[in-house]
């Protein structure tokens, strides 16, 4: 019975000292976002909106002078992007954001940061 | 769009903090609180924008509420 501890507990093979120093490759999981896949999810996201389940979204419409939302629709529009992309816009952006366009214009850019 | 006063914008954001919010919550109830946002909000929205004391006082309220129901304990609404 104790030897079967003892085996247990014995020390595993080192690794030979070479490989130990061998510098990791990094890799990136994933390639940095595109501008059309910014411009893809974006709508898939907004048709999740009540309110735009059936307008025509296109880069220039306005949310409120195409799209005919009114304010509050359009903040929901905005946290479903926020939602989508997983990042918050700040107030003061948020309350500049007019057409389609530039939310995804911002979202672009964020996501470069990253 | 008609440019909008301070009071209206701090509705707004209100509303977005609202909105995010619901994502803190389970998966399954979310449709549940989102609908509860709207509602409360369409209570009110026959409410003239001069009117700045109602306005201000439900937005104090609104916060409140916000905060009670941020707590991570309460998980569904009806």
């Amino acid at each position: 019975m104790f030897r079967f501890a003892v085996r247990s507990v014995r020390p595993v093979a080192r690794l030979p000292v070479a490989s130990r120093f061998v510098q990791p490759i990094r890799s990136y999981a994933v390639a940095p976002i595109t501008k059309d896949e910014v411009i893809k999810r974006s709508f898939e996201a907004l048709k999740t909106v009540a309110a735009l389940q059936e307008s025509e979204i296109s880069l220039e419409s306005s949310f409120q002078k195409d799209l005919a939302l009114d304010s509050l629709d359009t903040v929901e529009a905005l946290v479903a992007l926020e939602e989508e992309f997983d990042l918050e816009i700040p107030d003061k952006i948020s309350d500049e954001i007019k057409t389609v366009g530039e939310a995804v214009n911002y979202i672009f850019e964020e996501e470069q940061k990253l | 769009m008609a440019r909008l006063s301070g009071l209206q914008k701090e509705v707004l954001r209100l509303y977005r903090h609202s909105l995010r919010c619901v994502r803190t919550k389970p998966e399954e109830f979310r449709s549940h609180w989102k609908a509860y946002v709207k509602e409360e909000f369409a209570r009110y929205d026959h409410i003239q924008k001069k009117q700045f004391s109602v306005v201000e006082h439900l937005i104090r309220t609104g916060h409140r509420k916000l905060e009670m129901y941020s707590n991570p304990n309460i998980k569904n609404i009806h």
